[in-house]
């Protein structure tokens, strides 16, 4: 049967948590703009989709979850952040390697134009035509950071479906990211992988990027960073842009532990709470000001179930 | 470590470009190329333009140009003042939003674009102008210079906390007011908490000399000029020489803010407003 995706979709939201099934993967999202931005301003993106292929929600196979992060220097930023997410987080669950996040991040950018276009008509309408100096940035085209997660379970093949040493069932997950919005992968308090950078010391300014102006497909798949790996119930992933993502693993490498941080955020907190949160390791220095976007991505132990 | 505050809308820094607009600027610079040569009152008003245009761009959002940055233009020749002309006339350090909504005319340009095939394409853009060639009178570089101090010392006193102010003087370097050499020293002993100011020279020449980008040394420099300039530039800051070197751009430790008769745009790129939107590599 084919897959009717369920899209939960709620931007600019300072704390979301959404149980996405009755059984299976809950997620909880912190989005919060820079400090000194609007949250008009905020260009970073995230997406979730579920497969279905039934009405019955135990019987979610599959989902993914992506984010992005739209380059400050570009103009629709934010909005091409958002077709991306929407591109590879509607994969509903489907392996996530090099080549299809190529083809997907292609075919938006084929799309790109159009919305371009209807931008600029919309400016014609509302009496405020481009300014030369958007005209000259528009043909520069947008640009972003993007990661995509999938993750299996209840597959139809057993052999996909593998016990665990102590008889529990898992799944397994996909990766694939371009540029420097991470996703961390944590078991049994520990982390257990990081990807696709794995030290604070690898950001900088010029991530790899997927941008909208003629793409080069090979070129993304070679850029692509790809993983794949098996979940255990109980496992924890955070996806994470880049300012969060390097805050994280600096904790880690001084030996703390900062998804305890998030957790407490998205399990006790309220909206200002993440804010302040937020704020407080910004205004100390202790994380970039940037757009924060963190998804927790938490996998209970009925999930195969 | 220095050089490194985030420059926002609520934490801003300046630029104060300082053009030469005195009478030698009426000669043409070292032929580069084919056609008439250019004035260098022609290569240091297109330069002024360009990097104005690069600099708005860069900051240039859904919403209009952020003010990341105040820009003062002050020309030097038969007077020494604002270069601004239009409704920016008079004034010194003005928010870039205002600059880029005001520029003293938008020219449409010819330009060649990738045509998605390998090949070029002719289009027409628009170019705006906020400054014309101007060759007049003497070369009072010292007092500029001493203008700038002026501007930049008010700066940061009164935003202690911003990325370091960044001066750049397009000039062929011939002052007539004496060595402009301890006034620009006296530039970048003025700082924020964030670092020493940054003086920076375009240096338009007639000599005949190959063009020279961000030397470490003055050894190769064709002429008196070219060193005293040099002399008076600052080293440029390890993430710029990092970022230049990222762009195949041949730079090494002690590398100057410094170029001979080329294209100093790149500084605008060496600034770090956010994540930079650059094709794939």
């Amino acid at each position: 049967m084919h897959a009717v995706p369920r899209h939960a979709v709620v931007r600019r939201a300072a704390l979301r948590r959404a149980p996405l099934t009755p059984a299976g993967l809950s997620y909880a999202v912190l989005s919060e703009p820079k400090i000194g931005s609007s949250k008009a301003e905020y260009e970073d993106a995230w997406f979730v989709s579920a497969e279905r292929t039934g009405s019955r929600a135990s019987a979610t196979r599959g989902c993914t979850v992506a984010i992005a992060d739209g380059a400050s220097e570009s103009m629709l930023a934010g909005a091409w952040a958002d077709r991306l997410t929407r591109a590879v987080g509607g994969l509903a669950g489907r392996e996530l390697g090099a080549d299809v996040f190529a083809e997907r991040i292609c075919a938006a950018a084929a799309r790109w134009p159009a919305h371009v276009d209807r931008y600029l008509r919309r400016r014609e309408r509302i009496g405020r035509p481009i300014a030369w100096y958007e005209e000259s940035k528009l043909e520069q085209g947008a640009y972003a950071t993007l990661l995509g997660v999938s993750f299996r379970w209840n597959p139809e093949s057993e052999s996909q479906l593998a016990h665990s040493a102590d008889g529990g069932l898992r799944g397994t997950w996909s990766a694939a990211a371009l540029g420097d919005a991470c996703g961390f992968h944590v078991r049994d308090a520990r982390l257990a992988e990081a990807f696709p950078l794995e030290r604070s010391a690898d950001f900088d300014t010029s991530p790899p990027l997927a941008g909208t102006r003629a793409p080069d497909r090979e070129l993304i798949e070679a850029r692509t960073v790809a993983r794949h790996g098996t979940w255990l119930p109980g496992d924890v992933f955070y996806l994470a842009t880049d300012a969060a993502a390097q805050w994280f693993l600096a904790e880690a490498e001084d030996g703390r532990e900062p998804w305890r941080e998030i957790d407490e955020v998205c399990d006790t907190g309220t909206p200002g709470d993440a804010r302040a949160w937020l704020d407080k390791l910004r205004t100390e220095c202790v994380m970039r000001n940037d757009d924060v976007t963190i998804v927790r991505c938490r996998l209970d132990a009925n999930a195969a179930h | 470590m220095a050089y490194s505050v985030e420059i926002s809308r609520a934490n801003p820094t300046c630029f104060v470009f300082l053009l030469d607009q005195s009478t030698s600027m009426e000669d043409p610079i070292a032929a580069g190329g084919e056609g008439t040569p250019k004035r260098k009152a022609d290569a240091v008003a297109d330069a002024l333009n360009r990097l104005l245009f690069e600099l708005s761009l860069k900051c240039a959002k859904e919403e209009g140009v952020r003010d990341y940055f105040h820009v003062a233009v002050l020309g030097y020749g038969a007077r020494i003042g604002s270069a601004f002309g239009g409704e920016l006339a008079g004034r010194d350090l003005v928010p870039l939003s205002q600059v880029a909504d005001n520029p003293l005319r938008v020219e449409e340009r010819a330009k060649k674009v990738p045509d998605g095939a390998g090949g070029l394409v002719e289009t027409m853009a628009r170019f705006p102008v906020w400054v014309d060639p101007v060759a007049n009178g003497g070369t009072p570089m010292t007092q500029a210079l001493g203008q700038a101090a002026a501007l930049v010392e008010r700066w940061v006193g009164e935003r202690p906390g911003s990325f370091p102010p960044i001066v750049l003087n397009l000039t062929d370097g011939e002052s007539t007011d004496g060595d402009p050499s301890e006034v620009a020293s006296r530039l970048r002993s003025l700082a924020t908490a964030d670092g020493p100011v940054l003086v920076f020279n375009l240096h338009v020449s007639a000599g005949q000399a190959a063009p020279i980008v961000f030397p470490a040394s003055d050894a190769n420099l064709p002429d008196d000029f070219a060193r005293l300039l040099f002399g008076m530039s600052s080293p440029l800051p390890p993430h710029m020489l990092h970022y230049a070197t990222t762009q195949g751009i041949a730079v090494s430790e002690g590398s100057r803010g410094f170029v001979f008769n080329a294209d100093i745009t790149s500084v605008v790129q060496f600034l770090d407003i956010g994540t930079r939107a650059t094709d794939l590599r």
